[in-house]
């Protein structure tokens, strides 16, 4: 559908194990692009539904501040969901698949949320 | 530029408590609410003599007095504009500005209707309803030719 | 098929984008709108109903009124305004398609509650185009997405998006958040959705879905839209642990003037 954000989108499949990746809108679920596969960058509403939901539980709790990001691990993956701030407009997500044998996570999820800034440029 | 801060729900609302009203202001005001139904984009609207005295209102954060005394004035001068240019009767003036719109229409030969709508104002719509509520308002009115 | 065989407007889409036609369509309804095709892509979605992709990233702030009239003035044919405001350094490139397609999926939704009429197709038009256009395909089974989401969470949405929310009363369950807070600061029992849409610039649907999480957890609640009379409650409002009154304040009997300066030798003003 897009193609400046599908060019945004694709630097991060440089990173080792990243499979897919999509930007998706946090409130609306609504899929802007993808770079890599589809299927591995997640559904873009469960993804909102998701990080919405873990968002009200940590608020709930006592968390200040907005959610950052999230990941959830199985056996041979990692999904990534990170925060995408806006100077106006509701906030986005990113959503990446991570193949675990592959990826360094904790390098993965620092560059995203790197090149998170970057990706409405 | 930012939204509108309209005043807080509880407090600070700088209209006047309304005061209970005439059958004849009340159906007025129901006329104005029912614009405001009808018409997407409607947020408010001032009725008012063509003296530049409020009638009714059906107001959010206008001041329905100031409202009323600038309406009287801009049909004024943009009758006057009208006739310098010759091209027939006005019929309603639409100011369009940055968030939203304001229109101002006679309403017979004695009252105004101004009319604030947001940026989304459905002017087609708009246009195709409020003759038949410059006509319902008019009916309403004219009960009052008594005094 | 051919497009002037369509019976409906998803399927007058389909057959456009199948003859790559550009142009506008006009739609008929409540509310109605204006669909921008650029070879049978969806560039934009012009309706009442929901705001513009110029109206969000003007109310919002994100690009200020002078620069935005400047770029305009400066790039007369409005299908190439997009990226005059990217060159300008307005907005950056992938954040105005985001806004763009935005912009089109939540027209396309509030159309759809208008219960779309008949339909007039026309020359181009200018407008601020998301690029590349949103396949028809898609639009539709997202509009439908969103439609039976909402049906499932709330009711029919035609109905919701005219509903006037009012602040809780009582207890709700956890903070504020700032989006929330931004949307309780326009609620006031004459908005709508739609009206608190265009006055945030934000999407009619992502607002809507504001409203029912808000709704859930105790910030707001829906007003019943009329009382008898066709009139919206005008009762006070209350503070929490009182009852609060019930209808329109009663009403006297007397007839009020028509009120009226006295007359000075003359007509006031230049009439």
């Amino acid at each position: 559908m897009s193609t400046a954000v599908e060019a945004s989108l694709a630097r991060f499949l440089d990173s080792p194990g990243v499979t897919g990746v999509a930007l998706v809108d946090a409130v609306t679920g609504l899929t802007y692009g993808v770079a890599g596969d589809t299927a591995e960058a997640g559904d873009g509403s469960e993804s909102s539904e998701f990080a919405a939901l873990v968002a009200e539980r940590l608020g709930r709790a006592g968390a200040e501040g907005e959610l950052e990001s999230v990941v959830t691990t199985s056996l041979r993956r990692h999904q990534v969901l990170v925060t995408v701030g806006r100077p106006a407009g509701d906030p986005l997500l990113l959503t990446a698949g991570l193949d675990r044998a592959r990826v360094n996570l904790a390098l993965a999820a620092r560059s995203m949320g790197d090149l998170a800034g970057e990706v409405l440029a | 530029m930012g939204p509108l801060s309209p005043p807080s729900p509880l407090s600070d609302n700088p209209q006047p408590p309304r005061s209970p009203q005439s059958p004849q202001s009340a159906q007025l005001t129901d006329i104005l609410i029912s614009l405001r139904d009808r018409v997407m984009g409607v947020s408010e609207s001032v009725l008012s003599t063509v003296d530049g005295l409020l009638v009714v209102a059906d107001a959010d954060t206008v001041h329905p007095e100031s409202v009323a005394a600038l309406a009287a004035a801009t049909l004024g001068v943009s009758r006057r504009i009208a006739e310098q240019a010759k091209i027939g009767a006005l019929r309603e003036v639409v100011a369009r500005c940055g968030s939203g719109h304001v229109i101002v229409l006679a309403v017979g030969e004695r009252a105004l209707l101004t009319v604030v709508g947001d940026d989304g104002l459905d002017i087609a719509t708009f246009q195709r309803e409020s003759p038949a509520t410059v006509e319902e308002l008019t009916k309403v009115l004219a009960a009052d030719v008594a005094y | 098929m051919r497009a002037s065989a369509a019976r409906n407007l998803p399927a007058l889409l389909l057959g456009l984008r199948e003859e790559g036609f550009s142009g506008t369509v006009r739609v008929a309804g409540t509310p109605g709108g204006t669909i921008h095709l650029r070879d049978g892509l969806v560039g934009a979605i012009e309706t009442p109903g929901a705001p513009t992709a110029t109206s969000t990233l003007l109310t919002s702030g994100r690009i200020g009124d002078e620069d935005w009239l400047a770029a305009c003035a400066a790039q007369r044919g409005a299908d190439l305004l997009g990226e005059r405001l990217v060159a300008d350094g307005l907005v950056g490139a992938a954040e105005l398609e985001v806004v763009c397609a935005a912009a089109v999926f939540d027209a396309a939704f509030a159309l759809s509650l208008g219960a779309p009429g008949s339909w007039e197709l026309g020359d181009p038009e200018p407008a601020l185009l998301a690029r590349p256009g949103v396949e028809p395909r898609q639009l539709t089974a997202e509009t439908t997405r969103r439609i039976s989401l909402l049906s499932r969470l709330w009711g029919p949405p035609g109905e919701l998006v005219r509903v006037r929310p009012v602040p809780g009363m009582g207890v709700v369950e956890g903070p504020l958040s700032g989006r929330h807070e931004d949307i309780l600061n326009q609620v006031n029992g004459r908005r709508t959705a739609r009206d608190i849409a265009f006055a945030l610039g934000r999407g009619l649907y992502a607002v809507t879905l504001d409203l029912i999480r808000m709704q859930t957890l105790g910030f707001l609640r829906w007003e019943t839209p009329t009382v008898p009379g066709g009139r919206p409650s005008t009762a006070p409002r209350v503070t929490p642990g009182r009852t609060p009154a019930a209808g329109p304040p009663p009403v006297p009997s007397r007839t009020e003037p028509l009120p009226r300066r006295t007359p000075r030798g003359g007509e006031k003003g230049g009439k």
